[in-house]
Order: C-alpha cells, then structure tokens, then sequence
C-alpha cells in the first residue's frame, strides 16, 4: 500500500531531533555496555570497568545492537534538511528499540520467574532485570514511534 | 546459460517499466516497504541490523524460555526419584529413572528454547524479513563463495540439517548446490542446541547465552571459510557463480495463529525424534551403561561397564583436547542424532536434573567445554542427513569428503581453542 509522505517541516525538524536525541542516548549506553563487555571478557581478572547496577557488566552483543539502534536513529538527520524519505530511519528505529525493549523485559520476566522456581526472591530479580537502560530508552521513544507511524500511516489502511 | 537467463529478465522488467510507464502518469508512489527497505537493505547498516535481530532472536530462545526448561527439569528429577522409591526390582527401577527419566529429562528439557526459535523465526519469515535478510547477506555471501540462494537453505539448517540440504534443490547451478550442501552442516541446527545450553549453562553460567551465540557464529564462520575454500582449491567448484534475483515481499504483520503454527510445524519434529530414535538409542545406551549388570554392581559403577570400555579405548585420541571417556562416548553416539550427546552425558554422568548441571560441570573446564561445544558443532552430521547430503548429491566422493573434512576441522578447532586456553592461562 502507498503512503503519503505529507509530512510538515515542523514535524520533520522535531522528529529528526528527538531521534538524534534517542541515537546519542543508544549510543552513549551502547558505548558504555561496549566498554564493560570488553574489560570483562579481554582483560582477565579486571572485570567491568564500570560498576553500576545500570549497566550490565558483560553483555558485547547486547552492547553492539545498541549502538546499531543508536546509528539508525542518527542516519535521521536527513529529515532537518527536508529529505522526507529519512523518516524510514526514524520507523525502523522504533521498531528495533520495540524489538528490544520487549525482549528485555520478558527476559525481566523469565528471571523473576526463574528466581521464583529456585525459591529466590523474585522480585528483586525483576528489579535488576529491569534497570536495563534499553528498556526506558524504548519507553522514551513510544511517543516518537506513535507519532512517526501515524504520520506515515494515517490516510492508509493497515496493509504494508 | 545463467547470462542468457539474466538478459531474459532484465528485458521483461524493461518491458515492465515501459508499460508501468505508458499507463500510469506521475510519480511512482512510495509504499511503507520501500520506505523501510531503505535501512534493512542500506548498505552499512543491512548487515548489523540483520546481526543485531539474530542476537536478539538467540536471547529470547534462551533466555526467555529457561523457566519452563526449569519446570521441565524439576519435573522429570521429581519422577526419577519417585520411581527409585516405588518399584523395588533394581534393575527396573535403574532402567525407569536412570534410563527412561535421566534420558527423556536430559533431552525433554530443551523442548521451550527449540519452540521458542522456531517462534522467533516464524515471525522473522511472517514480517518479509527473511527475505530481505537473504539479500542484505547476497552482497556477503557473494564476495564469500556463496550463492544469495544459498542463504535460506543454510538458514534452514539452523532448524535441521536434513531441510538445509533438501532446500538447496533451489540453487540452479550444480557448482553452488553441491557446495552449499556440503558446508550446511556446519550451520548448528536445533539438535545442537540442548548440547550448549548443557554445558554452556553449567560451566560458563552468566556468559552461557554468550557462549551458545558464539557457536552458531563459529559455524557460519566455518561454513564461509569452507565455502572460500572449496572455491579456490576444489576446481569443480571454480567455474563461476549464478546471479541473484529474487522478488522480496511486501512487509506484513504476522497473525499469532500462522506464527504458532509454524513453531508447531517445526518443533514437532523434534519431539517425534525424541520419541522414536531417541527412545531406541536410550535403552541401547543404558544397556551399554550399566551391563556387565555384576561388574557394574547393578548399574552403580558406570566406569565398569561396556560404555566405559568402548570410551576408553577411543579416549587416547581424544586426550589432547581434554575429553574422558564419557564425553568420548556421547560424541560417539552423538553420530546416530545430535540429540543423544546430551542424553548419554545424562546417562553416564548421573541421573536428570540439577545434578546433570554440576556433574558436566565437574567434568569440564570451561576451555574443554568450550572446545566439545565446538567439537559437537562441527565434527558430522548425524546419519540422517549423511544419508541425505548422499542422495541430493548422487556422489559418495563429496559425502565422504564432508565426513573427513568435518571430523579434521572439529578436531583442529577444538585444539586450537585447548591451545588459546592454555595460552591465556
């Protein structure tokens, strides 16, 4: 199904910037998750370099798919110089972060429900869980993603 | 021949766009997936996205789905213990718990991560992904050896070997169809799987899903470096390379009832093998672990019994890379199907349970783990898709071939991997 990219200069300029925005954010954890990741698994005995319950302390792939996030929602700058098309970058964004986000929280879940199994306390397994940033990076960009999609969806049905 | 067919449909999209241009007047419009192929196939980013979804899918069937595997386990070690207490001839309740519980427990347990992929890939292939997934890796696979088509039968493998092979049929050219069929079984399929969560979970723990990742991307690694290989060594596979084209699909949303009937479709199979071979090769294999019944003192002293002697006799081989005679005699075994590895390691190491978990992790360091992983994944394929990879290529030269060169590479990648440990040590 075709779509009408009737998008205003406004809306452009505003999504461009929040997903810029977005993109710094992925990055800066991905950045982060990278760096951990790396004194973890490279370094023998040095462990993560940074010790925050935020971050997690040796996940390199998890890491890299960040920062894929990150360069996704920054190739959206095109839409600050009216190249409409770039809102493809912005669309595909949300999707990924949605990807991930959801599946951060259900491995919340499983944990917790693991943690419960085991006869552990579970709601602090769901807790640690949650404190992926990825996940409230994803919330953050709800507002864009149903703005976004709207926009490129709204005089068409539900078809692709 | 594959110009001659090139020219025939570049000509016909001619006369298509030339139609397409004589009736409609305007610019073409622009669908939602035109939009979206604009970053799932861009240039740079095709390839890390398509790697990121692939990460993504392996987390969710690992990790997501250990609780009901937890269930599954707990399960299985309840009735273990039951049928020790309630049935009072030994020998029978040996062959109920150690036998038909550890042996239907060890295998059983991986049923959620293997439903699980199949869900996750199932909604890859629903959205229209798969497909521009294959053409993102064309560029790739190209430049390595291979053939665009070549991308969804070594896919398939991921499921089972046996539809890797089979789905080659779709490769016109004979040079790239023998070639794609003979590196497929390095792709790891589903039967592999529970072999790394095993010992993956009990030796590397937090790093266990990193641990699994980096055995499927060790076979995609060997079934490149393979393919280059062949290419350049093997002059069969010297003369040129066929052409992609392919017509990619409009995105779609998936219906959770299509999804879920794929998952069933796939996983099925393997729970039928768990009922059939499985249950054949378990009584041969508790046979063979707890007979001489006298000698094993009733099957208590696995290492007194015929499984013992078979493995310790091939163990001298195997010694280098750090494997005792169970692990000798699981690979042994693990020839008639990848799923029985796990089952006789259930056997022959204790009983199903968390107690399989410890005794895995007991009998391997993590550097030996690590290289059996690697062994397991790479060694041959089962006999079933032997037997397939020697019907589709009607030639007992290339089948033999696979055979030796996956028995010389497992063995030459599990060494290097006891020689970096060491290294690092």
């Amino acid at each position: 199904m075709a779509v009408r990219l009737e998008l205003g200069r406004t809306f452009m300029r505003r999504a461009a910037i929040y997903s810029l925005a977005l993109g710094a954010a992925y990055w800066l954890v991905g950045a982060l998750e990278m760096a951990n990741a790396i004194s973890s698994w490279l370094v023998p005995g040095l462990g993560p370099v940074l010790k925050s319950p935020w971050i997690p302390p040796d996940d390199f792939f998890g890491a890299f798919s960040a920062m894929v996030i990150g360069a996704v929602f920054s190739c959206s700058r095109g839409l600050l110089k009216g190249r409409r098309e770039d809102i493809a970058f912005v669309l595909v964004g949300t999707v990924l972060a949605g990807t991930f986000g959801a599946l951060y929280i259900l491995t919340s879940l499983a944990g917790a429900l693991e943690a419960l199994i085991a006869g552990e306390e579970a709601l602090e397994a769901l807790i640690e869980g949650l404190r992926r940033p990825e996940i409230w990076l994803f919330l953050s960009s709800l507002p864009l993603a149903y703005s976004s999609w709207t926009s490129v969806l709204r005089r068409e049905g539900r078809s692709c | 021949m594959e110009d001659l067919s090139i020219q025939i449909i570049e000509k016909r999209y001619e006369a298509i766009r030339h139609i397409v241009s004589r009736v409609l007047r305007g610019r073409r419009p622009i669908t939602l997936s035109d939009l979206l192929d604009r970053v799932f196939l861009h240039k740079a980013l095709g390839i890390p996205i398509f790697l990121s979804l692939l990460w993504a899918l392996f987390k969710f069937t690992f990790e997501v789905s250990a609780p009901l595997s937890d269930l599954v386990d707990l399960f299985f070690s309840w009735l273990a213990g039951l049928a020790e207490e309630a049935i009072a001839n030994p020998r029978l309740a040996s062959f109920v718990a150690d036998g038909l519980c550890a042996g239907f427990g060890s295998v059983l347990v991986f049923i959620p991560p293997i439903f699980f992929l199949f869900f996750g890939l199932a909604i890859l292939e629903d959205t229209g992904y798969l497909a521009r997934a294959t053409f993102v890796m064309d560029r790739l696979l190209y430049r390595l050896g291979l053939h665009g088509r070549s991308f969804i039968p070594l896919l398939l493998g991921f499921g089972c070997n046996i539809a890797s092979v089979m789905a080659a049929r779709t490769i016109d050219r004979e040079e790239d169809r023998v070639l794609t069929i003979m590196v497929s079984p390095f792709i790891s399929c589903s039967a592999r799987l529970p072999i790394y969560v095993l010992i993956g979970g009990a030796i590397f723990g937090a790093y266990a899903a990193a641990a699994v990742f980096s055995m499927y991307v060790l076979g995609i690694f060997m079934a490149i470096g393979t393919a280059l290989l062949f290419r350049t060594v093997i002059p069969f596979f010297r003369r040129g390379r066929g052409a992609l084209i392919l017509e990619l699909p409009m995105y779609a949303r998936p219906t959770l009832r299509s999804l879920l009937a794929h998952m069933y479709e796939r996983g099925v199979l393997f729970i039928r093998k768990a009922g059939t071979i499985i249950f054949g090769a378990m009584l041969f294999i508790w046979f063979l672990a707890t007979h001489p019944w006298a000698a094993t003192s009733g099957g208590q002293l696995v290492e007194n019994s015929y499984a013992a002697m078979i493995g310790r006799a091939l163990e001298p081989f195997f010694r280098p890379l750090g494997f005792d005679w169970r692990a000798v005699v699981a690979l042994l075994l693990g020839f008639i199907a990848k799923e029985i590895v796990v089952e006789t390691l259930g056997i022959l190491l204790g009983g199903a349970g968390g107690s399989l978990s410890e005794a895995v992790a007991s009998s391997f360091t993590p550097v030996t783990g690590l290289a059996f992983m690697a062994f397991t994944l790479l060694y041959m394929p089962c006999v079933a898709t032997l037997a397939t990879i020697y019907s589709e290529t009607n030639s007992l030269k290339w089948t033999l071939i696979t055979v030796f060169y996956g028995l010389l590479m497992a063995y030459l990648v599990a060494y290097l991997i006891v020689l970096a440990g060491l290294a690092f040590a």
